[in-house]
């Protein structure tokens, strides 16, 4: 069986007492980060990126995706204790969540979080080891056509996902390929965009960007919000849920943990979709939909298991195609070009003990997520109390710090400075800055794909719906439009985000 | 009316978005288009800038028939002393070194919050400043100085 063979190849490089360290450090940095408020996966691998670079390439993934999924586990906690979502993909789980935490039920609504995340870690773990192999093959056959289609797809999803209106969601992503394609063009040389700066030649850098709409942004906002902030913790009397509630929890998680799987390889996709697309199934599967809202346990079951495995699944189309899902995948795949290794199909076959080692680590991460979550919550829960006012001044140092670090160049501080101003901006004006950074990171390669494909096919544009591939990519695309444009999918879309 | 249009965060979307979308393709045009089957570096951008301009006029025309939400306002302590403390840093790193750059910049960053207290700003910023020295540098070996280049 070749998989067994790949599993413990893949055992024997996580298991080394090295890789056993950064997973740990990677998961126990990211139940911090996923705890923190006010402090979301991207901006926590941002700034914690150059960490990596002394590591080796194994390593540096290893703790980087720790940090990704670790973030899932620790912002549930934060969502259910003080209705403080840490990220898009935990809003869900405040809902239900704290309904739970209020009626003095926050112990079993953690418990289920964190066992139904590390079953869904599980599965996916196992997901990602059947699926990645063949879409290596299917990525092979993919033709620049092919990747502009599904790149297309990725960005409406992005757009279809955005919260508020769909049109800001179209300006963010079309502004982020903007940015995108500023530097150097890779097949004539010409200076785009750069304003005679030299330093823009080589683009702008993830991380700054990063850090200014998702870091700075935010705690400006933050900051300006209420005169002061008292988080309202719910106190956790018993973490042991009740057999009413694992009977209650076993399906929601399961269901979550497919559909998570599933969304989280769809590029534009990940832990916001799946999360929200499992509260909706489970609503709409419930005997009694009236309970969602009041602390059903499904509601926190589903979506939980669902974001997890999302997390995690959304590494394969990072290592088959090439092609990061979003936007902390892009920096994975940043700090693995560092590296010197190019993310794309011929990972698996030629560094094998790269990826299995990787995909091996997830699941041991998951074990040491679920004993840190469960035994160990109660220090999480007393980080709660650290007071906002000491917290952001370490997030802005740390985020300078991570951004210098890139290449060691105060260039990358400044451009921070940029991107925390537009990030603010455009929040103010109801913008929401996801779209923009997927944008952002799959503007050069779709500039790129379009050219060679027209280049291809003489200049011909019905290259794209006359390969097959290509073909269905777009029409999928062409659907996602059609139902955002539809008047009930908006009132819909609208009563699910309201909630 | 007046007023609710000019707090209007669609009017000033759109403004954003045409200025944008102006910039973009007046630069665009400098650069060569091409054919199609010989896309020059300026025509994926000539795209994009036509589309910017295209929905920032859309905002525009909304804010029109109907405002939207208005503006709510804003704080500009905070913007100033968050942002000023990055770029502090980012001025001060190269000719002061880290541990200055650091301290600085963590006691302007807590200006921006609601409890001034300077006590607190101080030891935080020594404590910070001690903590990322020993770790990005002395650990982590990050090619920074610590104390300010003339004393090398």
């Amino acid at each position: 069986m070749e998989l067994i063979d790949h599993l413990i190849l893949g055992f024997t490089v996580a298991l080394s007492p090295q890789n056993l360290l950064y997973c740990f450090l990677g998961v126990t940095v990211g139940t911090l980060i996923g705890v923190l408020p006010g402090i979301g996966p991207l901006a926590g691998v941002a700034m914690l990126l150059p960490l990596t670079y002394v590591l080796a390439p194994t390593s540096a993934v290893i703790m980087l995706a720790g940090i990704f999924y670790g973030a899932q586990y620790g912002g549930s906690i934060t969502s259910i204790l003080v209705n403080m979502p840490g990220d898009a993909s935990a809003v869900v789980t405040c809902i239900d969540g704290h309904a739970m935490a209020r009626q003095g039920r926050a112990g079993p609504a953690l418990a289920i979080s964190a066992i139904g995340s590390f079953f869904a870690g599980c599965v996916a773990t196992l997901a990602i080891m059947l699926l990645a192999p063949p879409l290596t093959t299917v990525a092979l056959r993919f033709g620049p056509a092919e990747y502009f289609a599904l790149m297309t797809v990725g960005l409406v999803m992005a757009i279809s996902l955005a919260q508020g209106d769909q049109l800001k969601g179209c300006a963010m992503v079309v502004l982020g390929l903007v940015l995108g394609i500023t530097g150097t063009d890779v097949q004539t040389g010409t200076l785009r965009y750069t304003f005679g700066i030299a330093k823009l030649g080589d683009g702008i850098d993830l991380v700054s960007v990063a850090i200014g709409l998702f870091g700075l942004s935010h705690i400006i906002l933050n900051l300006e919000g209420a005169t002061r902030r008292h988080l309202e913790l719910a106190k956790i009397k018993s973490l042991m849920p009740s057999r009413e509630e694992f009977s209650a929890s076993a399906r929601p998680i399961v269901r979550g943990t497919i559909l998570g799987s599933i969304l989280g390889v769809l590029p534009g996709g990940g832990a916001v979709l799946s999360s929200f697309a499992s509260y909706t199934l489970e609503k709409r599967l419930a005997r009694d939909p009236s309970r969602f809202g009041n602390g059903a346990i499904e509601g926190v079951a589903g979506p939980e298991s669902a974001n997890n495995a999302a997390s995690q699944t959304s590494l394969v189309p990072l290592m088959t195609l090439g092609i990061p899902p979003n936007p902390v995948i892009a920096l994975i795949g940043g700090a693995l070009i560092v590296q010197g290794v190019i993310p794309g199909p011929e990972i698996i076959s030629k560094q094998p003990d790269l990826f299995w080692g990787i995909v091996a680590s997830m699941w041991i991460g998951n074990i040491m997520l679920l004993i840190l979550n469960l035994p160990l919550v109660g220090i999480w829960v007393s980080l709660l109390r650290i007071p906002y006012q000491m917290l952001f001044p370490a997030i802005i140092l740390f985020s300078c710090i991570g951004a210098y670090s890139v290449d060691n160049s105060t260039f990358a501080v400044w451009l921070c400075v940029v991107f925390g101003l537009l990030g603010y901006v455009l929040l103010k004006l109801e913008f929401e800055p996801g779209p923009l950074l997927l944008g952002f990171i799959l503007g050069p390669m779709m500039e790129e794909n379009l050219r060679r494909a027209m280049l291809l096919s003489h200049g011909d544009a019905t290259v794209f719906v006359r390969e097959p591939i290509s073909l269905v990519l777009l029409l999928i695309a062409l659907g996602l439009v059609i139902v955002m444009a539809l008047p009930k999918a908006r009132d819909k879309r609208k009563e699910v985000f309201s909630e | 009316m007046r007023t609710v249009l000019v707090r209007s965060k669609e009017l000033w979307s759109g403004v954003l978005f045409v200025t944008i979308g102006v910039v973009v393709v007046s630069m665009a045009l400098k650069y060569p288009t091409g054919t199609p089957s010989r896309m020059g570096p300026g025509f994926f951008p000539l795209v994009l800038g036509c589309i910017l301009a295209l929905l920032g006029l859309i905002f525009l025309a909304r804010a029109g028939v109907r405002p939207g939400n208005s503006l709510s306002g804003w704080n500009p302590i905070a913007l100033v002393c968050v942002l000023g403390s990055v770029a502090l840093f980012a001025a001060l790193l190269e000719p002061l070194g880290l541990a200055m750059a650091a301290f600085v910049s963590v006691v302007l960053a807590c200006a921006a919050g609601h409890e001034r207290r300077w006590g607190q700003a101080l030891a935080l910023g020594v404590g910070l400043a001690l903590f990322v020295v020993v770790l990005f540098v002395m650990l982590l070996k990050l090619q920074v100085g610590i104390v300010p280049s003339l004393w090398n």
